[in-house]
């Protein structure tokens, strides 16, 4: 029978992966960036938005990795408005 | 890295340009800030940050003294911080480099305290109020600094302001400093240019004349970023259709940077935005660094001086970076587009201009940038070749984090890279990361076993040696240190400076090792190698601590003259000619203090040991300064002072409980609290110490471990367990001799006579006095007996009445005599004092009468005079009636 260990023992690997695996963001910024940013962007998609925004979106491998991505947009002096993770495993 | 090859541009104050829109409300914040411990200046690039502070430095701030460094990313290795921040504040406190230089020259990192607290002590001096100004500080990611920042803060001197230019708010505790009032922050809110200083700006500055409304366009667009704006203006100045531009830039949403930097570009000449694409992988610009990294791609041969000054006429976002105009950098944000443009258009080409770039630094004697720039070229060969050349003088000034980063960097080149793989294990090392340090040695051991004995070959044997030698000692295997370290000198030829600073370590490493076995001779023959070498290889360091190791031990074997001699030759290195002295001379200190202490030269022991003491305070040596208070409360104690002695031991406990000592230390700070507690009746503490330390009589006895078993051997002796104390001193006495541990066999032999005395055994009491005082004569041993006090006073005088030795007892008598100042009759030294009448008898015998004479005179029987002559024999334990009548003569009785 499944009991609570295995559970905790599932979800902490789930977390842990999560983690390390990385998973789908949608990174949300005022500014346009034209593609040519996009190595400098992990590879991130760009959807421009017509009030001004644009959404950067994409697997990130890691929190390390997110990081990069938040420091450059920030260095470029671009508002940062929200960052989500799409469908996170459970 | 010795101070000169420090990059001087990093101190450099960044001047004013004239296009600038004054901001007087924002200098009035920042001159009310510099009131006060903390300015932060936080906000993201292009607002401005650095130019408001340099406005206000050729403004209100002109006479200020200033200390200026600016930051960057290779700054995040520790030794290098702490380099360039003593370098930059050389500026306020001449000779603050020279003093603390020395304590960032140990191989290992320094614990950040070691630096800060000396470094706070020396700015504290400053009676004038001054600012430090940190730059860039974003770039910093070291915890380690982070926490060395949050301690300068907590203790900055009152004259002291700090100011930092920063990206993003640093993980200091600002929160506490808001909440007190401590800290004036200026943020990217204020450092906005507001609609007045746009319209100033663009109109009056640039000259652009624009109608109201493309002014609130202009500035609702960039929402005041300056940077945006400047661009903006420089966009606008090639243009001929002003309001065009404008609305076609206001509605669009294109990032800022990008549409305003491709205007710029467009309006440029082909060279000069070829120059400006190529060049934008350059953190720092020079003239001839340019032209090699152009090269040959431009259309025409270039002249690089001459482009960067009309670059920078051009307001083109070229920011000088010295008065010379020699070196200069690109705004980063201007500089992130311009490369990330180059990275789109010409991504072939990156490799070979940053090699390109690796070569000029190479060319022009740099050591760090051309490993940077080759890692950036994606060379790892070229890299590994730049590491290896230059790895061990890396190693020696101490940039090992920097070194470890590097090395991480190309991995797997350590496998066919014998050099490399040692460096980096040596890196490791020193980094305390010992598991790891064996298995990075496997390969270049592997790969050099077949080679023929070269000198290259020999050093790098030797250098692996060295390794394993040093982390044996760390971990405390002195045997196998031992080896490895002989192994090492075996190996190492004496011919370069590396191979001969390699070989002072591994020396020093056998010194070690000798001594804590108590090889004393070997360990004496180890440190004085170590000495030689070092004055070889001209290392003032190694030389200083050589000598005060090889002067201990000379101690250790009772040879005092000579120690003394090596501390005086120790101290002279130790302070420089204007009288600054390096944080070494606290040991030279101490040693002097208790030489001084033995020869009971109290005056001159209380110079050194508050010299030490002073020391210690000013360079935040807490372990050494509770061993000069321990020394301190014997010396008190010593002159009677008891309440001084008990406060100086308080205060030395204190000290010692802040940091877990090391064991010599700790051994020497607990013999001198226990003769001062026994000498004070306290019993209680002593026995502690020994239950705490494990001590019991059953146990081996190590060398190290003998101090201690000394102080188990003085309480065994007052608690009056004679048997015991007795079969200790006599193990005591064996292993001290064996060793020729000459101070300690003087000390055991003064022990040995008091249990003897105890025991009413006199004869073998007064054997063993003889034995300590031929022994102590040579050398000026005395405290060690005057510190017995009475009950060795009495013992000397028995040894002096009976006139077998040289009248070493006589010379210490006569100094008690002049400490207690005594001119009484001094009965109090005998247990049992004399009758009247015995001492009437006495006198008779001084006079030299018989026992009849003396019957008649006092009108008693014969059989009672020699019961009364009898009784006086017991009391001054004397056989004779010349031992009694010396003993008299010492009581004053006959004057």
């Amino acid at each position: 029978m499944a009991n609570d260990k295995d559970m905790n023992d599932l979800d902490y690997k789930n977390a842990l992966s999560a983690r390390t695996q990385g998973g789908f963001f949608e990174i949300h910024v005022r500014g346009h960036l034209d593609d040519s940013w996009t190595d400098w962007l992990e590879g991130l998609e760009m959807k421009l938005l017509d009030n001004g925004e644009m959404i950067l979106s994409g697997r990130i491998r890691d929190q390390a990795a997110l990081m990069g991505v938040l420091n450059k947009l920030y260095s470029l002096n671009l508002t940062l408005r929200s960052v989500n993770e799409i469908n996170p495993k459970k | 890295m010795a101070p000169s090859s420090l990059l001087t541009t990093k101190f450099f104050v960044p001047t004013v340009r004239s296009t600038l829109v004054s901001r007087p409300r924002l200098l009035e914040r920042l001159t009310l800030g510099l009131r006060g411990p903390l300015t932060l200046i936080s906000a993201p690039a292009g607002y401005g940050k650095t130019t408001l502070f340099s406005e206000w430095r050729a403004s209100t701030g002109v006479s200020v003294p200033l200390a200026w460094l600016s930051l960057d990313a290779e700054d995040n290795d520790p030794p290098r911080f702490y380099q360039y921040l003593l370098a930059c504040l050389n500026v306020i406190q001449p000779g603050v480099v020279q003093g603390l230089l020395p304590l960032l020259q140990s191989p290992e990192p320094p614990h950040p305290e070691t630096i800060l607290v000396p470094l706070v002590n020396a700015m504290a001096e400053n009676e004038q109020d001054f600012v430090l100004a940190i730059d860039d500080y974003h770039v910093i990611e070291t915890s380690a600094i982070h926490t060395a920042l949050t301690f300068l803060l907590d203790h900055l001197p009152p004259h002291m302001h700090l100011v930092i230019l920063s990206r993003t708010d640093p993980p200091l505790p600002l929160a506490r400093l808001r909440a007190r009032g401590q800290m004036i922050e200026i943020r990217e809110a204020d450092l906005r240019f507001t609609s007045d200083e746009v319209s100033a700006f663009l109109n009056e500055m640039m000259g652009l004349n624009l109608s109201a409304e493309d002014l609130t366009a202009l500035e609702v667009r960039t929402e005041g970023w300056i940077a945006g704006l400047q661009l903006a203006a420089l966009s606008m100045q090639g243009h001929k259709d002003i309001h065009g531009f404008v609305s076609a830039f206001t509605g669009s949403h294109h990032y800022v940077m990008d549409y305003l930097a491709e205007e710029v570009l467009k309006l440029q000449p082909k060279r000069v935005s070829t120059f400006l694409l190529l060049t934008s992988i350059l953190g720092r610009l020079c003239g001839s660094l340019c032209e090699a990294v152009v090269g040959t791609d431009a259309d025409e041969t270039i002249d690089g001086q001459a482009m960067l000054e009309s670059l920078e006429e051009m307001n083109l976002f070229v920011i000088p970076l010295d008065d010379d105009q020699r070196w200069y950098r690109y705004h980063h944000l201007f500089a992130d587009v311009l490369r990330k443009r180059m990275e789109h258009q010409l991504p072939h080409l990156l490799p070979e201009l940053h090699r390109r770039a690796s070569q000029w630094y190479e060319q022009n004697g740099f050591i760090s940038e051309p490993i940077q720039q080759a890692i950036l070229a994606g060379d790892q060969e070229r890299v590994a070749e730049l590491i290896e050349q230059n790895g061990c003088l890396l190693l020696i000034s101490g940039e090992v984090a920097t070194l470890l980063n590097w090395a991480v960097a190309i991995e797997f080149q350590s496998e066919r890279r014998p050099w490399l793989a040692i460096q980096k294990a040596w890196a490791l090392a020193l980094t305390g990361d010992l598991d790891r340090v064996e298995p990075t040695l496997q390969a270049p051991d592997r790969l050099l076993s077949p080679l023929e004995s070269t000198a290259e070959v020999r050093t790098m044997r030797g250098t692996i040696a060295a390794a394993r030698a040093f982390c044996a000692n760390s971990r405390g295997d002195t045997h196998s240190a031992a080896a490895y370290a002989r192994k090492a000198l075996e190996q190492l030829p004496d011919c370069s400076s590396i191979s001969q600073s390699i070989r002072s370590v591994a020396t020093s490493i056998l010194g070690d090792t000798s001594w804590i076995n108590g090889k004393l001779e070997d360990a004496v023959h180890a440190y004085t190698e170590a000495i030689h070498i070092g004055r070889d290889a001209n290392n003032l360091h190694m030389v200083i601590i050589a000598n005060s190791n090889l002067a201990d031990v000379l101690i250790e074997q009772g040879q005092l003259h000579r120690a003394a001699d090596l501390y005086a030759q120790s101290l002279q290195m130790a302070v420089r000619p204007d009288g600054q002295r390096s944080p070494l001379a606290g040991t030279v200190y101490a040693g002097l203090g208790r030489l001084a202490y033995e020869h009971n030269q109290l005056k001159d022991a209380d110079q050194y040991i508050h010299q030490c003491i002073e020391l210690c305070r000013k360079w935040g040596d807490d372990d050494l300064q509770s061993v000069a208070y321990a020394m301190l409360a014997r010396r008190k104690q010593a002159s009677g002072n008891v309440e001084q002695a008990r406060e100086a031991m308080r205060i030395a406990e204190q000290l010692a409980s802040k940091h877990p000592q090391s064991s010599r230390q700790s051994i020497l700070v607990n013999s001198d609290l226990a003769r001062v507690w026994l000498a004070q009746g306290n019993l209680e503490r002593p026995t502690q110490l020994i239950r705490k330390s494990g001590l019991t009589i059953k146990n081996e006895i190590l060398y190290q471990q003998e101090p201690e078993y000394i102080i188990l051997l003085r309480v065994l002796l007052t608690q009056g367990d004679l048997e015991a104390a007795l079969a200790l001193s006599e193990r005591l006495l064996q292993q001290s001799e064996t060793a020729g541990r000459l101070g300690l066999v003087i000390e055991v032999l003064i022990l040995r006579a008091l249990i003897f005395q105890g025991k009413k055994e006199t004869e073998r009491a007064l054997a063993a006095i003889e034995k300590a005082l031929a022994l102590a004569q040579p050398e000026g041993y005395v405290r060690v007996f005057l510190d017995e006090g009475e009950a060795m006073t009495r013992l000397l005088c028995q040894v002096q009445s009976r006139q077998v030795e040289t009248g070493y007892a006589a010379e210490l008598l006569s100094r008690i005599g002049k400490i207690s100042g005594m001119t009484q009759p001094s009965m109090q030294l005998l247990i049992e004092p004399l009758t009247i009448r015995e001492v009437e008898v006495l006198k008779f015998i001084n006079a030299g009468c018989s026992n009849q004479e003396i019957a008649e005179k006092l009108v008693i029987s014969i059989p009672t005079v020699k019961r009364h002559i009898s009784n006086i024999y017991t009391k001054l334990e004397v056989k004779s009636r010349t031992q009694a009548i010396a003993i008299g003569k010492e009581l004053k009785l006959f004057e």
